[in-house]
């Protein structure tokens, strides 16, 4: 034996009531030749702790099993060293509490775990952190509102910043805009938006570094060491950083689009953004021919909330609407202004404003679908149909504004969507009565003017995947900044549509993700969703086959290729997910506590009963994360399953390797079930791809098992939701029936 | 699908009724609220929502169609839980005062909607004219105090002073000049709901029956959802019943009823119980209107306070009156007489057919209208 | 230069108030940046009113997950302190030299608890269960929540018999102490994020809409519990009166929400949840009839989209009209709802099985320190340097705009904690 192995069995908690415990300790002892094995009766306690700190003192053991209750439970207590190698060993939540007392299949149950944790400890190195010479400097994209406040939060914490504008000023969208939205108590009057000063406190910061005209035109590297090159009229240099903020903002939805509602037809047709411009040189007035405008009328909704333009809501046109009518009746309060909308949309406090520019005598709201404009006189017409007015109606204006809405500065198509897959609902409605006359052309991608940003040499592309709707954010409401590119983050209008106040927020939260990103990277830690975990992998690379598996479905583009193929490792992208050490058929790729070899030699330590004892054994992999707190909840709740199943916690799902299925299989398990996290649109694995991953291997073992005579059904892969643990015994019972009457695996006792 | 209508605020109209009392109506987001707490809107009718749309937008062409203002009573309901402070209930009110201005074809009760000088100067108008009737010297064909010889100021005369036949013709000639201008204005009212809808002759005479039971009893007003809408219908019932009493009593049986000091009629009975009814239902109206005592009476147009204020000094004055000449102190008596007279005849010749008294009439029509349409929409589905 | 930022930085901690899913991810990602961390939450249990909602929209993933990940976070982290039914008492000081003094209350079990569960079996008390709006029944001593972190039994002594120690005696590992007292701690603060969260609108203050009166008007955040697998009917959605599944479910919108006789402000996340519940009734029941009845359906930005996923549902009507009026047939307390859908305009009486009413979000700033000023409507609005806050405190948000709302709060706290830290 190589690591002399401490193994720590409680007998409380009914544990001891529950198992023979001696029998167990013979296990450790002359089974596993344990050098230590001790049995507490309150192993968390001081008195418990105790002992086992006195035994890693004495150097007499280095490495630790913990046989008690779920590692989710005393974490802190039994974490003595989080460099040394340790494993729980659930005879609590996953034995005593769910398995029948004094019970030989239980008491089975519980030794096969022992074993288990015992080949874990020993196929288990210390863990040396990552030795990081990193770079805390920080990287804003984007010199807007979001960039401006994400790189002063940053450099007012200390870090130094260097700030990127490829125009010649810093503000962005909002530079020129002297009043904004109330952000304040009644919240019924428009703010100074403090652009100015802000753009001014950021110049001056001596920890942040402007530079204006300025693109990226390379981004190479990894968290704590981005050497990315910048472009400066013709000029080129290059600054390392240690994380990047993308705040790169939005632009209008091209409006050639939107000939439907009269874009176009006449100049007297503009855009929020074109009437912006308007009112800001003094009244409106009619583009046609100079005419002070009379009325105005606002489309809500021009291009958003349409299946065949943008499917979502921009979140702020119906606000920016709001302060336009407000700004006309400011310069005259005569001048009619018309808004028609489907819903207005003012969320929270800003419902004030609502109420208050509403309130004018010459703002008329109406609530219908617009189904056309034409020119009328010099004027225009708008046709407004499923008005509330219970009315088919025509209303006159000198100029119509369309409320267009936001698309990302982030390049990546944005995706109409065919309306025959939203029958029914209001914008389902408005998108067929458009669909006539639109000229978007239903289902058809829309590719909007492609931008490149960070233009990442990542073996899996230039930028940041698209999360939705194009827009390149989270998927996961939990961690909004998480994107699919480690320490890189989105911050404002490229995060998703929002008005200035909460880009300025959101920037706030993006600077500390990628503040907090330099930190623990500089302290050899992982991130998100490991955070601190000190471990990651090495690649074995003499037996690699250049096969790219592991540069493919890394979910986060940490692996780069050279021109051979050779997989290379960039630690710092890492989220030790192990996805790349379950892709790999070659087994090349480790962790020092999560290998291929160490859940193969769990495996081995199951004991598989002999055909004639009628005794199946079923191997049940499960996501670390969901799946096995869920099955600590059924323990909780006292619930019982079939003992003849042995879980193995993965770290994800999409760290399984094949071959730990054949090596299962040839051992004589009878059946194999993969409970991993949900996945598809709204996925819930925390690696984002690593059950869809499962699943997708899973079907080429299908097609083996198929080969070698076995039943493809004595393989299953299950998709969990945590809140759904309720089922799991059912699922898992029903399992093992299924196994049952498929009959013992041919292979038993090869 | 039907032709697009063409729309466009009339600025003005929505200034004018929004000076009447719909100060609020533009806060409306079109919740419905209102139409769900009304128990007098009905599945077509669904006031007053629209009615708010309609006026924000300033419809007034399709407001002057449309009889759902007169539909409400004004429990208050609407504005006590409107999430907007929108008050559809003082918007509909407002909508009365504006429409009742729109009826009248002479343009005499626009003038007073939109203005108190002129609504005060007419009444001023009215009463001086009165007054002058007693008070100029005889030459000029009036001096009726100086008209009534010594006899009658030695004891009180009332009958020499202003002969019954005289005082007779006078009343009855200006009930029938009054009542032209209010049916006319009714017409008017009646023409611009029923125009072009098509509905034959034969459903408004069946119909009938409602016009008369709703003009004599304003039966939809229990119907209201506030608590107290019983009372409130009760006692605006007594004042009626008071007040149209009085008007019988003085236009038809004025021979019978002002008699002689020392002999009671029984026409007196009648007047002592419309005098009293009038005296304290106007009161508390007034009281309730002052103290803001209930949504109804949380604002108030000058329309609102001048009718019971008038009505509430006619009783008074009409009592001190018959107290004088109960006293028989002659010069006092046709002094208080005068007055009387001064504030009964311009409050009749104002309030009857230009103000706020024709919702007696035009409420009536609207509901009769309503129920006329109700059918002619079910035969029709 | 990075490592002196952070020797200066661990010198005074950040105190986060609040220990919901904003104070809980204010508290980690200032932590991990390598901030100490006091967390103090009012109850016995972190997660707030997040951690009690079934699942999240617009994923319908489950809250228990992101948890189960900060949790995680939480346990492998020994820069935060959290410290549960706790509450600020004082905070004195300047900016980046607070002194906090925070009064903890008893527990009666401490860090000792296995969760092993032999108390419950001699507990001879019960007391209803406010995480189920006291719809269910736990024993006095009991785990506040079933995930619960911290993984500790507390003991509602209120619920206790007079002189009763039987759970003291079943204790194995001396984990019970019923004679605990409060204590006060003080702690030296360099910044505080408030994250006091909400509280519903109180229903019953609607009263033309039953709730409290009528068994079947239920509100949202019931509704929530009701269908989560730990609430009052193990995630079966039924009618109070009779225990029966709803075939016809009303939800009304704006329940208090942008009315000015109640809450003048949107609350933002009703129109969403209630789209939700129309989801898990479909789940339980596909061929319920469902209805929302609204003034504007507000589903801003991305979360458009999942408006237009589950409004694809036959079995769902969405409806322009608040309603204004809910009445109960005696015998069936069948429940008839009168509202005017307003693009048909027509005024209708409809029968519910169920009704739910989409109440709004209250903030609770109550007991803050006078700094962090406050908007009429007792929303926490920031200004003030070293006090800033985060959450539904602060404004009506979803889950993942409050993460990122508490994520920026984390980094203004941090930085001034710096700033100080640089001046001293």
């Amino acid at each position: 034996m190589s690591k002399r192995v401490g193994v720590y069995i409680c007998s409380g908690c009914s544990i001891g009531e529950s198992l023979d415990l001696d029998r167990l300790a013979r296990v450790a002892h002359e089974e596993c030749k344990a050098p230590v094995c001790r049995v507490h009766p309150f192993l968390c306690g001081e008195e418990g702790l105790a002992t086992i700190r006195k035994d890693v003192a004495d150097q007499a053991v280095d490495a630790l099993v913990i046989a008690a209750c779920s590692p989710r439970m005393k974490t802190a207590a039994f974490t003595l060293d989080p460099r040394m190698p340790m494993d729980r060993v659930n005879l609590r939540e996953h034995v005593a509490w769910a398995h029948p007392p004094k019970d030989e299949d239980s008491q089975a149950l519980a030794e096969d775990y022992l074993r288990m944790g015992i080949v874990k400890a020993e196929k288990s190195e210390p863990l040396e952190p990552l030795a990081n010479g990193i770079s805390r400097t920080i990287l804003v994209v984007g010199g807007g509102v979001a960039g401006i406040h994400a790189a002063r939060a940053a450099a007012d914490a200390g870090y130094d910043v260097v700030l990127v504008e490829k125009e010649r000023e810093l503000g962005g969208r909002l530079a020129h805009v002297e009043l904004d939205f109330p952000t304040r108590a009644p919240y019924t009057e428009l703010e100074e938006t403090g652009l100015a000063a802000e753009i001014r406190k950021v110049g001056a910061h001596p920890k942040v570094q402007v530079r204006m005209l300025t693109r990226v035109v390379r981004t190479e590297g990894q968290p704590g060491a981005f050497a990315v090159t910048l472009e400066s009229q013709g000029k080129q240099g290059t600054v390392t950083v240690g994380s990047i903020v993308v705040a790169t903002g939005w632009r209008p939805y091209d409006p050639t689009r939107l000939g439907h509602l009269g874009y176009g037809k006449s100049p007297n047709v503009v855009t929020s953004d074109q009437f912006d411009a308007m009112i800001a040189a003094g009244a409106p007035v009619r583009p046609s021919d100079g005419k002070p405008a009379e009325s105005v009328l606002f489309i809500q909704c021009a291009g958003s909330r349409d299946q065949n333009h943008l499917p979502y809501c921009s979140a702020v046109c119906c606000m920016k609407t709001l302060e336009q009518a407000d700004r006309i009746h400011r310069r005259d309060a005569a001048t009619k202004v018309y808004i028609i909308y489907r819903d207005i949309v003012t969320p929270g406090q800003s419902e004030r404003y609502y109420a208050r520019v509403q309130n004018h005598p010459a703002t008329f709201l109406l609530k219908g679908d617009v189904a056309g404009v034409r020119n009328h006189g010099d004027k225009m017409a708008v046709e407004v149909k499923n008005t509330l007015l219970g009315e088919h109606v025509e209303v006159p204006a000198d100029v119509v504004v369309l409320a267009t809405g936001f698309v990302p500065n982030a390049p990546g198509p944005i995706e109409t969507r065919n309306p025959a897959d939203a029958p029914g609902g209001a914008s389902g409605a408005q998108a067929q009565g458009q669909t006539g006359n639109g000229e978007a052309v239903a289902g058809k991608p829309w590719e909007p003017e492609p931008e490149s940003i960070l233009n990442l040499t990542y073996r899996q592309g230039p930028e940041l995947p698209i999360c939705r709707d194009g827009f390149p954010g989270s998927n996961f409401i939990c961690f909004p900044y998480e994107t699919l590119r480690t320490g890189i983050y989105t911050a404002g209008a490229v995060h998703a549509p929002m008005d200035g106040l909460t880009a300025a927020e959101d920037a706030a939260g993006a600077a500390m993700k990628a503040v907090q990103c330099v930190e623990m990277i500089s302290r050899g830690q992982a991130v998100h969703p490991r955070a601190g975990d000190l471990s990651y992998p090495s690649f074995f690379l003499q037996r690699c086959t250049q096969c790219k598996r592991c540069t493919v479905e890394c979910p986060f583009g940490a692996i780069d290729e050279d021109e051979k193929g050779t997989p290379k490792f960039n630690p710092n992208r890492c989220r030790r997910c192990g996805v790349c050490m379950g892709a790999c058929p070659e087994r090349i790729i480790s962790f020092k506590n999560y290998s291929v070899d160490m859940i193969a030699g769990m495996i081995k330590a199951i004991e598989v009963p002999d055909e004639d004892e009628e005794k199946p054994r079923v191997l049940v992999f499960m996501c670390e994360n969901d799946a096995y707190p869920a099955l600590d909840m059924i323990g909780m709740k006292r619930r019982s399953y079939d003992p003849s199943v042995r879980v193995i916690p993965l770290r994800c799902l999409g760290s399984l390797n094949v071959v730990w299925i054949a090596d299962a299989l040839s051992r004589g398990i009878d059946g194999v079930m993969l409970i991993g996290c949900k996945y598809g649109e709204d996925y819930q694995c925390h690696f984002a791809k690593g059950s869809e991953i499962a699943s997708r291997r899973l079907e080429n073992v299908k097609e083996t098992l198929q080969r070698l005579q076995l039943e493809s059904e004595r393989v299953e892969v299950l998709q969990l939701s945590l809140d759904e643990y309720a089922q799991l015994p059912e699922t898992i019972d029903a399992f093992v029936d299924r196994v049952r009457e498929l009959g013992p695996n041919p292979y038993k006792g090869f | 699908m039907a032709t697009a209508q063409p729309i466009e605020p009339d600025v003005g109209f929505l200034k004018q009724v929004m000076a009447l009392g719909a100060h609020d109506a533009k806060k409306c987001v079109q919740c419905a609220t209102c139409t769900s707490v009304c128990t007098l809107s009905t599945a077509e009718t669904g006031f007053p929502r629209k009615q708010m749309l309609l006026t924000q937008w300033g419809q007034r062409e399709q407001l002057l169609s449309d009889p759902a203002p007169w539909l409400c009573f004004y429990c208050g309901e609407c504005s006590k839980e409107c999430l907007r402070k929108a008050n559809p209930g003082e918007t509909m009110m407002a909508l009365r005062r504006y429409l009742t201005s729109q009826y009248d074809w002479t343009g005499l009760s626009r003038l007073m909607y939109r203005s108190a000088a002129w609504e005060l100067g007419i009444l001023g108008v009215v009463a001086t004219v009165i007054v002058l009737l007693f008070t100029l010297p005889r030459n000029f064909g009036f001096g009726l105090l100086s008209q009534a010889g010594p006899q009658a100021l030695s004891s009180v005369m009332l009958n020499k002073f202003a002969p019954v036949e005289t005082v007779h013709l006078a009343d009855t000639t200006l009930a029938l000049l009054l009542g032209f201008f209010l049916l006319t204005n009714a017409a008017r009212m009646f023409r611009r709901l029923t125009r072009d809808d098509g509905i034959p002759l034969g459903t408004y005479i069946r119909y009938l029956p409602t016009l008369a039971l709703h003009l004599f009893t304003q039966a939809r007003w229990k119907g209201c959802a506030a608590g107290d809408a019983i009372k409130n219908w009760v006692r605006h019932l007594l004042l009626a019943s008071g007040y149209m009493l009085m008007f019988t009593l003085v236009v038809i049986f004025l021979p019978w009823f002002q008699v002689p000091n020392d002999r009671l009629h029984w026409t007196s009975f009648l007047g002592y119980y419309a005098t009293a009814v009038l005296l304290v239902g106007s009161g508390w109206m007034i009281l309730d209107r002052a103290r803001k005592n209930g949504e109804m009476y949380r604002f108030s147009h000058l329309s609102d306070w001048l009718f019971p204020t008038l009505l509430l000094l006619t009783a008074a004055t009409g009592i001190l009156v018959n107290i004088l000449r109960v006293q028989d102190l002659p010069m006092p008596t046709y002094v208080m007489y005068m007055i009387h007279l001064a504030i009964a005849v311009p409050m009749l010749v104002v309030e009857v057919p230009f103000g706020k008294w024709a919702h007696l009439l035009y409420r009536p029509v609207a509901i009769y209208v309503e129920a006329v349409r109700r059918d002619a929409l079910a035969r029709g589905a | 230069m990075g490592s002196a930022v952070l020797s200066n930085r661990e010198e005074k901690s950040l105190l986060v108030i609040g220990g919901g899913i904003a104070g809980v991810t204010a508290a980690l990602e200032a932590a991990e940046a390598g901030a100490s961390v006091i967390l103090i939450e009012r109850s016995p249990f972190l997660g707030g009113r997040a951690i009690a909602l079934h699942l999240y929209f617009p994923k319908l993933c489950p809250p228990e997950c992101g948890f189960e990940i900060n949790f995680r976070r939480l346990k492998n982290n020994p820069r935060i302190t959290v410290l549960t039914q706790a509450e600020l008492e004082s905070l004195r000081g300047k900016p980046g030299d607070f002194q906090a003094t925070v009064r903890i209350d008893p527990r009666y079990v401490n860090d000792r608890c296995t969760l092993c569960g032999d108390c419950l079996q001699v507990c001879p008390a019960e007391r209803a269960d406010d995480f189920n709006f006291g719809l269910t029944r736990t024993k006095a001593i009991h785990p506040p929540q079933p995930m619960a972190f911290p993984a500790a039994f507390v003991v509602d002594r209120a619920a206790c018999p007079e002189g009763c120690t039987a759970c003291v005696a079943a204790c194995r590992y001396g984990a019970i102490d019923l004679g605990q007292a409060a204590e006060r701690r003080t702690f030296p603060v360099a910044a505080v994020i408030a994250a006091t969260g909400w509280e519903p609108y109180d229903a019953s203050r609607l009263v033309h809409l039953g709730y409290g009166k009528l068994p079947n008007v239920v509100t949202n955040v019931m509704l929530e519990r009701m269908a989560a697998t730990e609430g009052p009917t193990a995630g079966k959605i039924v009618r109070p009166s009779d225990g029966n599944a709803p075939k016809t479910v009303a939800f009304v919108q704006c329940a208090g929400s942008r009315d000015e006789n109640h809450l003048p402000y949107c609350s933002s996340v009703c129109c969403l949840a209630s789209l939700k519940h129309t989801t898990y009734i479909h789940a339980l029941y596909p061929e319920a009839e469902v209805t929302i009845f609204y003034i504007d359906i507000r589903t801003p930005g991305l979360l458009e989209d999942f408006r237009t996923k589950v409004a694809t549902n036959n079995h769902l009507k969405l409806v322009k009209g608040r309603v204004g009026k809910i009445e109960e047939d005696p015998e069936t307390h069948n429940l008839l709802v009168t509202v005017e859908d307003a693009l048909a305009g027509k005024k209708l009486t409809e029968a519910f099985d169920l009704v739910v009413l989409a109440t709004g979000i209250v903030p609770r700033s109550g007991g803050l320190p006078a700094e962090f000023p406050r908007d009429e409507f007792g929303f926490l609005t920031n200004g003030t340097p070293g006090f800033y806050a985060a959450g539904c405190a602060k404004r009506p948000e979803e889950v993942a705009a409050t993460v990122r709302d508490a994520t920026g709060a984390a980094l203004k706290a941090l930085q001034y904690a710096m700033r100080s830290a640089r001046h001293e």
